[in-house]
């Protein structure tokens, strides 16, 4: 495992072309990612369900999303690894006198969450399979979500990563408005509140980078170059900051977090957890660390300092709560935190694990909430006193439950291990006090798992409450489709290979994300020492310190 | 230049003429509706065709530019989405309400005199019609709105006479192209100042601006549905249209009328959006909303350039047309929640409703974002970041109020439709005229290239550096 993982620092080495790699050409891959969950959306608000054709929504939205998912990995298994450019590029003029195009395009790191978004939304709509109330609304605004997450990760001009970051919002606020039960209302207003501050935040620090590149061009490409000066650097950083700081969230931008996370039904849980507060650290990886050296240099030990604060509050909520849900809310903020601190380590290293960790945080986020909120609605109990001894009459939701727990804390044979690795080998020589926190942070939250297994799992059975039944087929899947990735890219995070050659069309997330990364962590790589100048073998005479020969006896 | 060019103002104006007529003459409901819809659309048709052609009518009193085009076009395609919107409205029912149609025709003229205008009488003249036009309307259901909204039109008429008679008087000229000359850079003094509030307060009036928003708030809370509309899209478009040829030729003093207007922008874009959140009734989350974008219009207006003009007209064309048809898709409703069965019994208006909401918020994909995002980009380039700090302030505001609005509106279970005896559930009505509006605003930002650069073109024309 160690050796993978060394392995996956940057090292910019040619491989050959993977299998499968332009087998199928697409020329608007991400155009079909984006638009078609909005347009399918658009269908099911409008349509009326017709008689006698039940689950036409869920139907609709669970094929879109596995075709979104499909496309997602008939990209990511033909995507050139090692090249640093991007890939599936589109560009058309839109408003040119602003310096506003259409353009969208991937690398390897916006590939591997395009993945994550695929996998979380299909979870999210398996584990919707009980909602039957207002279907078509529901199932529409899921596609909205999906379709702005995948937006924001395939945008390469500012104003549609604006356009698609705000978009967002509304049908994840409505989805906790509407079916988050009484709370409801409450929850998605402090969602909006939060994140509409989040969005604000961004347009000030695209405008800044607009203004400071010349006022002539929104695209990334040109706003990523960092020329503006050390001020608007950091005035960029701190806007950005609040910004993955309402989204992933950290403390103390996380107010949303425990009602949004922990009233709304199991599919918006999930894709809140999964995908959606991913993208905070996708903006910081890529906004910040890419693309304003100066500025993260001077915010790095501010966002260590976050970090920190995020995974021991987390921690600390989660041990004092006897809330299960809420329990699971307040866990899933140890990946975020995590991620932060990669962010704040600045080091070739830490930034590779920071993205491999985006990847498997999520998917650990996004199983824990799941397995929790269904582990939750089985016992019909959410207090741990009331919901305990579980695991005999489910022992799926159990043993899931574990899993997401324990990749939550970055266990070996799981995704989160080699990036949680990565960020803490490559942040303790940047930010010390900031890694060591985190680190605190993390195995404080293995006695928060200890105390939440042994109460709700395997601790002695609460004789008052009703018995409880095991996941259904649908959550089954949902949930076991997150631990199979977890397991797979914990396993093999640089691919399959037999006799040195990639199969099942996996190149690797390791060696997807590797060249991206390695490019946007060029300015914090080591300055390499000079190499010593061969100098001329000196001359006996010339070198008075030098022994004389002595005679031989 | 052939005089082919006023036939759209023609168009306009017989088309108020025959409907004041037709409602004399009791046509039934639906050809009125017909006529009106078709009136408006080929004079916005005609517009289009003719008003490309660029000059002055011989003794240039009359101007075709640019400006002229895409003021003229936005009005009269405010005024589409308003007549479509008005299709079920509760305003055709009564006989009074009836006379709504034509007075927004006579709203739209006056913002047309405007776009023209060449002289500070003209610009007067356009303006007053339009308010007059907008206050009959809205005042025509109840003698109490009438006596509260008449005294207000009043006071903003004699400001802006006063205002734009001290200008006159100060620049020796009348003619907007004379004060451009007649009022240079060096002439800027506190007299001039003070005259110029003067006449920016009779502006504020009918634009909507706090403090001076009680026309436009609570007259259009009390009004018919189609009144609420002229006094709000139409109204404040034609307005805006006012303010920006009068800004334009007032550049050479900037110094003197930016200030007030940044102040006003920041005062309305907060105090909008903290009404948002508080409003319970939809047609105050409308009007609040649109003032709002009207904050958002007026930001872009204190750039003083051409970006900065190009920015605002380019949202003032979104705002129009979701602003003057909201009111006529909310009708009668009176609280958010009772638009749940709006949802129930008729789906494609409830629809429209929301997308138009969605556009008056600045959400993404409808037309309000385009032109916020353009005039924030100007705001950050022209150095006002407080003015920014309140628009997004109000930006966020307006998301958290309109999102229980919506939630009330559109996910909370409504009453099933009324079931006819015998005969199953009454027929959901799924065509209406709010879905046009609501693929007009989607479609602003899909074509938002050529939009833009005429909105570019239009400020140019304005002789904006």
């Amino acid at each position: 495992m160690i050796g993978v993982l060394l392995q996956a620092t940057p090292s910019p080495s040619p491989t050959p072309t993977p299998l499968g790699a332009n087998v199928i050409g697409f020329s608007f891959l991400l155009s079909l990612m984006v638009w078609g969950p909005a347009v399918v959306a658009l269908i099911t608000a409008l349509v009326p369900e017709p008689r006698g054709v039940r689950r036409l929504p869920w139907g609709l939205a669970f094929w879109t999303t596995l075709g979104v998912l499909a496309l997602a990995m008939a990209g990511y298994s033909q995507f050139q690894s090692f090249t640093t450019g991007l890939q599936f590029e589109e560009r058309m003029p839109w408003m040119p006198r602003l310096g506003v195009s259409y353009h969208l395009g991937v690398d390897g790191i916006s590939m591997a969450l395009l993945v994550l978004n695929g996998l979380v939304f299909l979870c999210a709509i398996l584990a919707s399979w009980e909602v039957r109330e207002r279907g078509r609304q529901y199932f529409s605004l899921l596609l909205f979500a999906e379709a702005a997450a995948n937006g924001v990760l395939a945008a390469q001009d500012s104003f549609l990563l604006i356009f698609f970051w705000t978009a967002g919002i509304l049908p994840v606020a409505l989805l906790v408005a509407g079916w988050a039960g009484a709370r409801g209302p409450a929850a998605a207003a402090r969602l909006l509140a939060f994140w509409g501050t989040g969005a604000a935040t961004l347009l000030v620090a695209v405008l800044l980078l607009y203004d400071a590149a010349g006022a002539s061009s929104f695209d990334l490409g040109t706003l990523a170059k960092p020329a503006a000066s050390v001020t608007v650097q950091v005035l960029v950083g701190i806007a950005l900051t609040v910004t993955a700081a309402t989204r992933l969230p950290l403390v103390p931008a996380h107010g949303w977090i425990r009602d949004a996370a922990a009233e709304a039904p199991a599919g918006v849980a999930i894709l809140i957890a999964g995908a959606v507060s991913r993208l905070g650290g996708y903006l910081l990886v890529r906004l910040l660390a890419g693309a304003e050296p100066s500025g993260a240099r001077a915010l790095a030990p501010y966002l260590g300092a976050l970090a920190a604060l995020t995974a021991v509050y987390g921690v600390v909520a989660a041990l004092s709560t006897r809330d299960l849900r809420r329990l699971a809310a307040y866990l899933a903020l140890v990946p975020g935190a995590v991620t932060v601190l990669g962010v704040a380590g600045l080091t070739p290293l830490s930034l590779d694990g920071t993205v491999m960790l985006l990847f498997g945080g999520g998917l650990a986020a996004a199983l824990v909430v799941g397995a929790a909120i269904t582990l939750a609605e089985r016992a019909q109990a959410r207090e741990l006193g009331v919901a305990a001894g579980l695991a005999g009459r489910a022992p799926k939701l159990a043993w899931l439950l574990l899993t997401g727990c324990l990749a939550v804390l970055g266990m070996p044979f799981l995704a989160t291990f080699p990036g949680a690795v990565m960020v803490f080998l490559g942040s303790f020589r940047t930010q010390v006090w900031a890694a060591s926190l985190v680190a605190a942070g993390v195995v404080l939250g293995g006695m928060a798992v200890a105390r939440l297994m042994h109460r709700v799992a395997f601790g002695a059975p609460n004789p008052d409450a009703p018995p409880p039944g095991d996941s259904s087929l649908a959550e089954s899947w949902c949930l076991g489709v997150l631990v199979g990735a977890l397991l797979w890219v914990g396993l093999v995070p640089s691919g399959p290979k037999l006799f040195g050659n990639p199969i099942f069309l996996d190149q690797g997330l390791v060696n997807i994300v590797n060249s991206p990364t390695a490019d946007l962590a060029a300015p914090y790589a080591p300055p390499t020492p000079p190499s010593p100048k061969p100098s001329p073998s000196p001359s006996p005479s010339a070198s008075p310190a030098a022994p004389s020969p002595s005679p031989s006896p | 230049m052939s005089l082919l060019v006023l036939l759209p103002e023609l168009v306009v104006a017989a088309a108020a003429t025959g409907l004041f007529l037709a409602v004399r003459l009791r046509v039934p409901r639906p050809w009125l509706r017909l006529g009106a819809f078709l009136a408006a659309l080929a004079a916005l048709g005609l517009e289009l065709w003719l008003g490309a052609a660029v000059g002055d009518l011989p003794g240039s009193v009359w101007r075709q530019d640019r400006f002229a085009l895409f003021a003229k076009a936005a009005l009269l395609l405010a005024l589409v989405g308003l007549v479509a919107a008005a299709e079920d409205g509760v305003d055709l029912e009564e006989p009074w309400g009836r006379l709504g149609l034509p007075l927004a025709f006579v709203v739209v003229l006056g913002g047309m005199v405007a776009a023209s205008a060449t002289t500070l009488v003209a610009l007067w003249i356009g303006l007053q019609a339009a308010s007059l036009g907008a206050v009959a309307a809205a005042g025509l259901t109840t003698r109490d709105a009438r006596s509260r909204l008449l005294p207000v039109v009043g006071v903003a008429a004699g400001l802006t006479a006063v205002g734009f008679g001290g200008l006159g008087v100060m620049a020796r000229s009348v003619w907007l192209s004379g004060m451009q000359s007649g009022l240079p850079a060096t002439s800027a003094s506190l007299p001039l100042a003070v005259v110029v509030l003067i006449g920016l307060a009779g502006i504020a009036v009918p634009l909507g601006l706090v403090p001076f928003h009680r026309l436009t708030v609570e007259g259009s809370l009390g009004a018919a549905p189609v009144g609420a509309g002229c006094l709000g899209g139409l109204l404040v478009g034609g307005t805006v249209v006012v303010a920006s040829r009068l800004l334009a030729a007032l550049n050479a003093v900037a110094a003197t009328w930016t200030p007030w207007l940044a102040i006003l922008a920041v005062a309305t874009l907060v105090m909008a959006g903290l009404s948002v959140v508080a409003a319970r009734s939809p047609r105050a989350v409308v009007s609040w909303l649109g003032v709002g974008q009207a904050g958002w219009v007026v930001a872009g207006l204190a750039t003083h350039d051409l970006r900065g003009s190009a920015a605002a007209l380019f949202l003032l064309g979104g705002v129009a047309v979701a602003w003057a048809s909201a009111p006529a898709l909310v009708g009668t409703v009176e609280m958010s929640r009772d638009l749940a069965r709006l949802r129930s019994s008729q789906p494609g208006r409830a629809l429209g409703l929301g997308l138009v909401l969605l556009a008056l918020a600045g959400v993404p994909p409808l037309a309000g974002f385009y032109g916020e995002i353009a005039v924030a980009t100007e705001l950050i380039r022209s150095g006002m970041v407080w003015v920014l700090a309140a628009g997004l302030l109000g930006w966020v505001l307006s998301l958290v109020g309109l999102g229980g609005s919506l939630h009330a509106a559109y996910l909370q279970s409504g009453p099933r439709p009324a079931e006819r005896r015998g005969r199953g559930p009454a027929p959901r009505a799924w065509v209406h005229g709010g879905l046009l509006v609501g693929a007009l605003l989607l479609a602003y930002g899909l074509f938002a290239l050529p939009i833009h650069d005429l909105a570019v073109q239009g400020a140019t024309a304005l002789g904006l550096p």
